[in-house]
């Protein structure tokens, strides 16, 4: 059952604040029930469709530095006079 | 009963490249923010590669800790969201839907006790977080993401131990085997970190985490023992949570509970495909594992005569049984031991001085020659290895420019005590009265030549001369 | 000059000195710039980059120098695969300035061969749709009636090919992003098998199940892209090397004595009575041509939806959480918030069906749910693909509609997610199982909306899929696109 309680601690884990949480309560549930369809399924079997690889198929431990046109890829990002990504302080 | 468990993560830092791109593994002394790719700062797009040596390494310490290996292994997402994961999730290993991590059920004897590990999981090293500012108010994270993505191994133990003691035992062991089997340096600072978790009695466990060093986990065990029998000891029950240590005033402080409350929905990371590990790589990786520190020792006692506390404590030091296999012959194995755990390691104890020392093998080789063939006194032998480490020069060349060589010819040694005799009548009449003062008379000798008498001789001719 | 050559045509055409590159683009632009206004397909154009490769190509091939098989070749990409140094945003104002420092596999792959990327195209957020109405930029129109949406994600992509904007668009196929707007816009549109294509510089939704796939005019323009952008990537742990070499030839094969799967659930009730008297036309063809065709039932696929938007919106969930604004994004300092509250606003402007597949995920991984969810979603899949193989033990090729229903008016079912999700009964089988499907362009309704036929192979039967496809398109002639 999604309430008010359930949604806000789901968009907590998502870290979303919600302008509109009522709106997300309804079609939440309402797909969720759908989902309930899945316990039906009995269907037995620990095959999966993921692809195996031997070790062999694993990339070489080598050291590549990325370039970009010689520059770094900072360069690129938010960041302040040296060099450091700036985030919110964690309090 | 205490009961406390550890979590170790080690970094895999004889690696060359990152877990999942090719930035470098060794991130150190690197300027902020220059080791960093799309894939490691987790760039829209980018998907992980993962390194085969990484998983190889992860399997040999699964294997030198007793686990067993799956034929097949996994990765999973944990998802949770902190500056310093660049993805907001971290690739690692999880056991819940079967095993998949790269070992499990494993143990390792440590002086008698048997300490079973959980399992050994192989995952991504965040980045680094650095604080700026002085109030909470000004206070920002400047994040570093050089080290983001560096291979990890954490380890994980069942609660088994029962002392902080044993804990700094296990530690100590531990760093001695991942160095062993060439797979970290322990010595560098991050390569391996601890996190405790602990119960006492029927109490609940808390965990422990953020502690800097080795030494600092004893301490905060010591810490939290304490509080919680103070706890127990007025009937206040314990309850279940994370506590940080504190490094400044070296006590532990509760985190906020609520925060740590946290629901990390793991997800099969479909990106990394499941790695075949069949048998035939356990058995080459079997064979490359390195002697076992404690095969070792046992084989310098049984094979060499070498004294258990010395085989010891060269066993478990990489650096100089390293030393050792290669100055050693099995006609002076026990004089290289000698010279190497009583007189080396005194002067080259930490992993800077190591990395500095002159000394190379054949400098301990030549050294531990010339003193079981009488060439040079054991004595003579501290002289010219002190001279060896300041200068780096071979044995030949320190022995003409100090002098050092033994003085084994019985008339030149009678010369000197008949010297000795005449300036230290007192004390020879003395030595007939009583035996047991020979040594001073011996002393005095030694010093006249310097040390290079051969002691035996000396003592042989002062005894028939008192005797006359 | 008629813009609406297929790429083999143009190919040729510029080999022969018939038609210049530089004038060629400089058409598709012009009809970009006069058309855009009434579709919306591009979220930002490169006509200046364009115009200097259209203008080196054509010094190139008159020098008699090497040039690469798509001889400048105009072509559109979906705005979540990067391309270096243009702004690839997902239609989302959570990438609304990210300019790519670097090129996806595909990219530098098409590029080598000497494409052109005239721009990057709309879709709905992060691909999480099948309308391009969730589009933080707005939404994208059908080119053969502006009210309509022209299906989705992959809406750009479908409407710049179906309008004349370019020749081959890049799309990407989560739950049949590329199929959906092939066929609402009648153009061809291929998933690929899973591992086939790389996905590196795919920006990720649902990475388990998503492939990069071409949007062409013609099948045999399909082939061609397929050709360049297949095969094995260092970058791609799931690529696998199982290329087949030359899907462009021999796509003439035709299809007697094949046999063809009828999949009984998608084909029965609940189909648009257009659609399904479409279904049964495109029937009758293949039979005419010498197909055999007989009913095949997937009784698993009465659970697809479920498991499909459970596992999408679980791995949505994942994926998108790097979005904080702190490496990159839109200008908002964070300076004096707290991390959980700055992040928290700033992922407060996802779109509305981004942030209802996150809520979703979020709660089918919470502790506890994980068995009841995503495990039984996973055996979902498992089951379907078991059915897969064996019909493919009994037929060559299966066959469905794309879509059950016809083209709808935007705004229509923007607020019915669950409505939404149910017409992607069709597509989203190919998508769990991981074997390729395309959507070729069979008949236009009398309100002169598409309609698209599916066919589906198994797993690196791509050949086969596209000898099918060829077939059906050969089979008939439908009119031209009224913009």
């Amino acid at each position: 059952m999604i309430d008010r309680k359930e949604i806000e601690h789901l968009s907590d884990l998502i870290k979303v604040e919600l302008k509109d949480p009522e709106k997300y309560i309804k079609q939440v549930e309402q797909i969720l029930n759908y989902f309930d369809r899945l316990d039906a399924v009995d269907f037995d079997s620990e095959e999966t469709l993921r692809k195996e690889v031997k070790i062999d198929g694993l990339r070489d431990d080598k050291y590549v530095p990325f370039q970009d046109n010689g520059k770094p890829l900072i360069d690129k990002l938010k960041k302040d006079p040296n060099n450091y990504i700036r985030a919110p302080k964690m309090v | 009963m205490t009961k406390i468990g550890l979590e170790i993560h080690c970094q895999l830092t004889k690696l060359e490249s990152k877990l999942f791109c090719n930035c470098k593994a060794d991130y150190r002394n690197l300027p902020t923010n220059q080791n960093i790719c799309p894939v490691c700062v987790g760039l829209p797009g980018s998907l992980p590669m993962l390194n085969k040596k990484a998983v190889e390494k992860a399997a040999l310490i699964s294997l030198a800790l007793g686990c067993k290996i799956p034929s097949k292994i996994g990765f999973f997402r944990k998802n949770y969201f902190y500056p310093d994961l660049p993805k907001n999730f971290q690739i690692t290993q999880y056991n819940a839907y079967g095993d998949t991590s790269i070992g499990y059920d494993g143990k390792i004897e440590i002086e008698g006790k048997e300490i079973r590990i959980r399992r050994i999981q192989l995952e991504e090293d965040p980045g680094r977080l650095v604080y700026e500012g002085s109030s909470q108010q000004t206070m920002i994270t400047l994040v570093d993401y050089n080290r983001a993505g560096t291979p990890l191994v954490e380890i994980v133990t069942e609660p088994d131990f029962e002392t902080p003691k044993q804990v700094r035992v296990f530690l100590n062991v531990l760093a001695d085997l991942v160095e062993n089997i060439g797979v970290s340096d322990p010595y560098l600072e991050g390569a391996l970190r601890v996190d405790g978790n602990i119960s006492i009695g029927d109490g609940n466990r808390v965990e422990i985490k953020n502690v800097g060093s080795f030494r600092d986990i004893e301490k905060a065990l010591h810490f939290e023992i304490t509080r919680q029998q103070s706890l127990l000891d007025r009937n206040i029950s314990i309850h279940a949570e994370t506590r940080h240590w504190d490094d400044a005033r070296k006590i532990t402080v509760s985190s906020r509970s609520k925060e740590e409350e946290q629901d990390y929905r793991y997800l099969p990371e479909a990106d990394i495909p499941i790695v075949l590990i069949e048998n035939n790589t356990v058995t080459s990786l079997s064979k490359q594992m390195p002697e076992s520190i404690v095969a070792k020792k046992e084989r310098y006692v049984k094979k060499y005569g070498i004294p258990l506390q010395v085989a010891n404590v060269l066993s478990s030091d990489k650096f100089y049984s390293d030393m050792f296999e290669k100055a050693h012959t099995q006609n002076n194995a026990k004089e290289v031991a000698n010279i190497i755990t009583t007189d080396l390691m005194g002067f080259a104890d930490t992993r800077e001085k190591k990395l500095e020392l002159k000394v190379t093998p054949k400098h301990i080789s030549d050294l531990a020659d010339a003193i079981i063939n009488n060439k040079l006194t054991r004595n003579s032998g501290k002289t010219a290895l002190q001279e060896m480490i300041k200068t780096g020069k071979y044995l030949k060349e320190i022995m003409s420019t100090l002098d050092l060589g033994q003085v084994n010819d019985a008339s030149s040694i009678e010369q000197v005590i008949l010297e000795v005799f005449s300036e230290e009548e007192k004390a020879v009449s003395e030595a007939k009265q009583n035996p047991d003062t020979i040594n001073y008379l011996v002393g005095k000798v030694m010093r006249k030549t310097k040390g290079k008498a051969d002691p035996t001789i000396t003592l042989e001719i002062i005894r028939r001369k008192l005797l006359s | 000059m008629n813009l609406g050559i297929s790429a083999t045509e143009f190919i040729a055409q510029v080999k022969a000195g018939m038609i210049s590159v530089e004038e060629f683009l400089a058409q598709t632009f012009e009809r970009i710039k006069k058309i855009e206004p009434q579709i919306h397909a591009f979220i930002t154009l490169n006509e200046n980059v364009a115009m200097v490769q259209a203008k080196d190509i054509d010094k190139k091939i008159k020098a008699k120098e090497k040039v690469g098989a798509f001889f400048g070749m105009p072509i559109s990409v979906k705005d979540n695969i990067c391309v270096e140094g243009l702004r690839t945003t997902c239609a989302s104002k959570m990438l609304d300035n990210f300019v790519s420092p670097y090129d996806a596999t595909v990219i530098t792959k098409l590029k080598s061969e000497d494409s052109i990327i005239v721009g990057k195209v709309n879709l709905d957020e992060f691909a999480m749709g099948s309308t391009t109405e969730f589009s933080y930029f707005g939404p994208t129109r059908n080119p053969w009636n502006t009210e309509y949406v022209p299906g989705g994600s992959s809406g750009g992509s479908g409407a710049s090919v179906s309008s004349m904007e370019c020749i081959i668009s890049l799309g990407s196929d989560t739950g049949g992003s590329v199929r959906s707007p092939a066929s609402f816009c009648s153009v061809v549109g291929l998933k690929p098998t899973y591992g086939l294509v790389s996905r590196y510089g795919l920006i990720s939704y649902s990475n388990s199940i998503e492939q990069i796939g071409p949007i062409a005019r013609r099948v045999e323009d399909i082939a061609l892209v397929l050709d360049i952008i297949s095969g094995e990537d260092p970058r791609d742990n799931t690529t696998v090397s199982n290329k087949t070499v030359g899907y462009a030839k021999d796509l003439n094969a035709g299809v007697s004595g094949k046999k063809i799967g009828i999949i009984k659930q998608m084909t029965g009730e609940g189909l648009d009575k257009e659609v399904s008297s479409a279904t049964n036309k495109a029937i009758s063809k293949l039979q005419s041509l010498g197909a055999q065709c007989i009913e095949i039932s997937l009784d698993a696929v009465e659970h697809s939806v479920e498991a499909y938007y459970t596992i999408a919106s679980a791995e949505a969930s994942s994926n998108l959480a790097r979005y904080d604004n702190i490496r990159y994004g839109f200008d908002y300092s964070n300076e004096g918030f707290e991390f959980k509250a700055y992040i928290s606003k700033v992922r407060s402007n996802f779109g509305p069906e981004v942030t209802r597949r996150m809520l979703l995920g979020a709660f089918v991984l919470s502790a506890g749910y994980y068995g009841k969810y995503y495990l039984k979603a996973q055996k979902v899949r498992t089951m379907i693909k078991s059915q897969i193989d064996d019909a493919f033990k009994k037929v060559d090729l299966l066959l469905c509609p794309t879509m059950p229903i016809l083209p709808f008016k935007i705004g229509e079912k923007v607020d019915d997610p669950l409505k939404l999700y149910l017409s992607d009964i069709n597509t989203i089988t190919a998508n769990l199982s991981g074997i390729p499907a395309i959507s070729v362009p069979f008949e236009i309704s009398n309100s002169g909306l598409p309609i698209g036929i599916q066919l589906l192979a198994n797993s690196f039967e791509e050949k086969k899929l596209l000898q099918g496809a060829y077939a059906l398109q050969e089979s008939t002639k439908l009119q031209e696109v009224p913009i």
